[in-house]
């Protein structure tokens, strides 16, 4: 009876030491809901049902992306037929062209832009609760100083990307674009020229910031990894050396406790990431749908266009990359933290 | 966001006016004069907002992240130490019942434990014989490191 009742004690015990209910990641936030598996167990299985998802979902944009484009091949074409039966109101006509193409492609940018601030942002503030679960569930599975480098580490940088982003860079894609269209309808080599250093601005910008923070991510997880794991083999001796009984006690509790809160840390991390690529996918794949179908309109373009115009719609095509890129590192930079803390220690 | 309008548009008309005042002037030295003078110009109307920025609040993200990241792990720390702490309680505690059953006792056990999730005092309770006292102490404190003087014994 007794050697029952010590099963069904250490069996209990063992199931769930650590409390689910504080390890749990955050829900995900509304517009990533629609989309986000229900079932996140299986990342492959929930991956896969995201981007489903996110691909059904993309047939509304793919129509919208399509009619502003053949509206500006039209634009084109027209400017193209007034050039080639009246050579005299060259200017004319180009101020025209520029006019008909900014009118029709700035309304789209302008509502897509706002998309990717708001994506940046949700993912940010997600990434903000997501944060302390993954830290407290990596130190309960002995990376106290690892957890913490790595939450202070992927917020310090967080906070600096997602400024940078609503202060400096998305301002710098209205900027790209005004001086896109200025260029476009006076065509000098000094609007040329700032506009070109817009956009290197922009993307520098994301590529040194994604570049110093990989860095401090890899340096902080051998350093805090190593001691973290010498730490962890200190306590086990010194478990081990306690009274018999008690130190073998000790040491299948810890044991337990370790694999129970690096079980939890997984579930976690696992439906962390497929929140954080619910709330991304969409988004990212509307901008990207917009992107190519202007690639491709300018590709069409240059055949029979004049060549400022075409390169209008070019930077159009630039300006939402430069979106892609700032959308697409905030997500990276979420992810890169989380698959750091499912590594775990040592 | 009305700032960044005016700064946009404070950039895209300077950039023109730079545009128009170029193309007016003939080439020739006149013409790179008015060019390096338009950069200038630029340069500043672009450059000029960045210089105003209050950067102060930047230094403040490390030492604010840094709190806020001892704290999470010291709940997590915790959250695995009152874990373990609580599965030792009770199997030390299950340890104790076993040990006194076979000695014939029926007895209650409340075992606490010290900072290092370690036994330090047992609280026993239900009557227990002389001998079967006796033994369950010596048990106690060989096998489970509880001194004599940390068993209290109750009913």
């Amino acid at each position: 009876m007794s050697k029952l009742l010590l099963i069904v004690i250490l069996v209990f015990s063992l199931a769930v030491p650590v409390s689910a209910a504080e390890l749990a990641a955050p829900t995900v936030p509304p517009s990533g809901a629609e989309v986000m598996p229900e079932k996140t167990d299986s990342f492959g299985e929930g991956l896969l049902h995201l981007l489903e998802g996110a691909l059904l979902q993309l047939r509304p944009d793919l129509k919208e992306a399509t009619k502003v484009s053949l509206g500006v091949i039209a634009a084109v074409m027209m400017v193209s037929l007034l050039q080639s039966f009246s050579g005299g109101v060259k200017t004319a006509s180009e101020f025209a062209g520029t006019a008909a193409i900014a009118a029709g492609l700035l309304l789209s940018a302008n509502s897509l832009i706002r998309l990717a601030t708001e994506t940046i942002t949700e993912i940010s503030e997600y990434g903000k609760l997501l944060l302390p679960v993954m830290t407290a569930a990596m130190a309960a599975q002995g990376g106290v100083t690892a957890s913490a480098a790595l939450y202070t580490g992927t917020a310090v940088f967080d906070a600096v990307l997602s400024s940078l982003i609503s202060r400096l860079l998305v301002p710098m894609v209205y900027l790209f674009l005004a001086l896109a269209v200025a260029n476009s309808a006076v065509g000098e080599a000094i609007l040329k020229n700032m506009r070109d250093f817009t956009k290197g601005l922009v993307s520098w910008c994301l590529k040194i910031l994604l570049t110093v923070f990989t860095t401090y991510i890899t340096v902080t997880g051998v350093v805090s990894g190593t001691t973290d794991a010498a730490a962890l083999k200190a306590t086990k001796v010194t478990i081990s050396s306690v009274v018999p009984v008690v130190g073998s006690i000790l040491s299948d509790a810890s044991e337990a406790v370790l694999v129970s809160a690096g079980l939890m840390k997984n579930a976690a991390g696992i439906y962390g990431i497929l929140a954080v690529l619910a709330v991304f996918l969409q988004p990212f794949l509307k901008i990207g749908v917009h992107y190519l179908i202007l690639k491709l309109t300018a590709a069409l373009c240059a055949l029979f266009g004049e060549k400022r115009l075409t390169e209008l719609i070019g930077d159009f095509s630039s300006a939402m990359g430069l979106l892609l890129a700032m959308t697409g590192s905030e997500c990276l930079l979420l992810l890169i933290s989380t698959v750091c803390f499912l590594k775990g220690v040592g | 966001m009305e700032a960044l309008r005016q700064y946009v548009i404070t950039v895209v008309a300077a950039a023109m006016l730079c545009g128009i005042v170029t193309g007016l002037f003939p080439s020739g030295t006149g013409k790179q004069v008015v060019k390096l003078i338009c950069g200038l110009f630029l340069a500043y109307t672009v450059l000029s907002p960045f210089s105003r920025g209050d950067f102060s609040e930047l230094t403040d993200f490390p030492v604010r992240y840094e709190t806020d990241a001892s704290e999470a792990a010291a709940a997590g720390e915790k959250l695995a130490r009152d874990s373990v702490a609580e599965i030792i309680k009770s199997e030390t505690e299950a340890y104790i019942l076993d040990k006194a059953e076979s000695l014939r006792a029926e007895v209650t056990v409340e075992v606490s434990v010290n900072e290092e999730n370690v036994p330090d005092s047992v609280t026993i309770s239900g009557a227990v014989s002389p001998y079967a006292r006796r033994q369950l102490q010596t048990i106690i404190e060989s096998e489970l490191g509880i001194a004599k003087e940390n068993q209290q014994w109750t009913g």
